[in-house]
């Protein structure tokens, strides 16, 4: 018997004003030729509710370039499915936020880069930060849940601070500190991002230090960075136990980075409903449970813990998506992520989008 | 617990919603899962009743349970859901 998936992430469209270093969305960015018909998302949010879903995240890429957001908050809403908007809040004027909210938006998740205008615009690429101040504003005035994001490295980690005073000063009333995840963009960029073990530390402190300063007035969720620990993260909540997500074209996943493992067929909502792709995909089933598992997490006595981390790590890694994630200390390859936090950055800061092979562009001249 | 915080008036925060059918509340994080009285407690939780009287109202909808019991319980709840994010005072 398979488990009931509670969360849907529906990434709407990968289009998006900006270009994070840190993105996780693939390589291969799906153009907008691709993406689902807004009848198609109507139909996988009423299937996501039948199969039993409960929370529906809007995410992209931008999701707010969906002109269409607002009629599948709407189904979601009539379906009683909580939804959050993930958004940079690039485009996120006053009639466009009623409208969502009018529609029976419940959470908006607003991306911050960085504290100051100049170190934002370095890790995205564009600069949109007086866009997402002015977005904090009108979302602080609405009914509905305000988290500010933050995804932590390198790059911004010695501002953290600054950061956290940011989020409070536009009002929100969560915080996520999220220690960048090393997946699409991220990946290829991990020399300039993966902090040392000393500045994770520090980070550490400081959200300490908020978390006593503020209570419950901001309440602060801390994602550490898997690289520095000694145990994997329980990726997902298990392999295709909690949630799926459903990519721009129809694509339906286990989890963001699951896209890239090779040697499954692709299934698509195009084709078959979300319930058979969820029971029977082979893609689904082959890491649920504790079957797959190999030495060292078969005879671990975390198995039921962190489910032997992360697939999409492991086959990002190693090259095979059923070998035990390498962040884990006991893994016979944790020297892969040894020599990660050795590396230092030598190759050019790739922004997404970018073209990632500078010889084959020089080839056409 | 003191008189005075006896008289504060906890409501759900903002984004929090509420499913009986369920008997889930929904959060921007997630899902908490409400056992027992728990979904009866959230649902006088509407930022006009005073604690005082949300143990008023609990002690009449179950009377099988004893008061004392009701009260700890549910103060503990109430507390544990304003550490989460879940649950504030109406100032």
């Amino acid at each position: 018997m398979n488990p009931t998936p509670l969360s849907l992430i529906a990434e709407v469209t990968h289009r998006c004003p900006l270009r994070c270093v840190y993105c996780s969305n693939p390589i291969e960015l799906e153009k907008r030729e691709s993406e689902l018909e807004t009848a198609d998302w109507l139909r996988v949010i009423r299937e996501a509710q039948a199969l039993g879903v409960l929370q529906l995240h809007f995410t992209g890429g931008e999701p707010l370039l969906r002109g269409d957001l607002e009629e599948m908050i709407s189904e979601a809403s009539r379906l009683r499915i909580y939804t959050n908007l993930i958004t940079s809040g690039v485009g996120l004027g006053e009639t466009r936020l009623k409208a969502l909210v009018a529609a029976g938006l419940d959470h908006v998740q607003l991306s911050v880069q960085d504290s100051s205008e100049s170190g934002a615009e370095r890790i995205a690429g564009v600069g949109v930060h007086a866009a997402k101040l002015r977005a904090a504003a009108l979302i602080a005035q609405e009914p509905v849940a305000f988290t500010v994001n933050a995804v932590i490295h390198k790059m911004n980690i010695e501002r953290l601070g600054e950061i956290i005073a940011l989020a409070e000063s536009m009002g929100a009333q969560r915080l996520e500190v999220a220690h960048t995840q090393y997946y699409g963009w991220a990946l290829v960029n991990r020399a300039h991002l993966l902090p040392t073990r000393t500045q994770f530390e520090a980070s550490r402190e400081v959200v300490a230090r908020a978390r006593a300063r503020l209570g419950s007035r901001m309440k602060i969720d801390f994602v550490v960075p898997d690289y520095h620990l000694d145990y994997p993260k329980p990726c997902m909540g298990g392999w295709a136990q909690k949630m799926l997500l459903v990519e721009p074209s129809g694509r339906a996943l286990p989890c963001h980075a699951a896209g890239q493992i090779t040697g499954f067929a692709r299934e698509s909502v195009r084709e078959s409903s979300l319930e058979k792709i969820w029971n029977e995909s082979a893609l689904f089933q082959a890491y649920r449970g504790l079957d797959w598992m190999p030495e060292p997490c078969r005879s671990c006595d975390r198995r039921d813990v962190d489910f032997g981390g992360c697939r999409c790590q492991a086959f990002a890694l190693t090259g095979d998506a059923a070998r035990t994630d390498p962040v884990c200390h006991l893994s016979p390859d944790h020297a892969l992520v040894r020599a990660a936090l050795e590396q230092t950055s030598s190759a050019q800061l790739k922004y997404r989008g970018d073209l990632l092979s500078d010889s084959k562009q020089e080839r056409k001249f | 617990m003191r008189d005075d915080e006896m008289l504060r008036r906890p409501r759900l925060r903002k984004g929090c919603r509420l499913r009986k059918d369920e008997a889930v509340v929904l959060v921007p994080e997630g899902i908490v899962r409400l056992q027992g009285s728990g979904f009866a407690v959230l649902a006088l939780c509407d930022g006009q009743r005073s604690i005082a009287e949300i143990l008023q109202a609990l002690g009449l909808q179950f009377p099988q349970t004893n008061a004392l019991e009701l009260r700890k319980e549910t103060l503990a709840f109430i507390e544990g859901l304003e550490g989460r994010g879940v649950v504030e005072f109406v100032a």
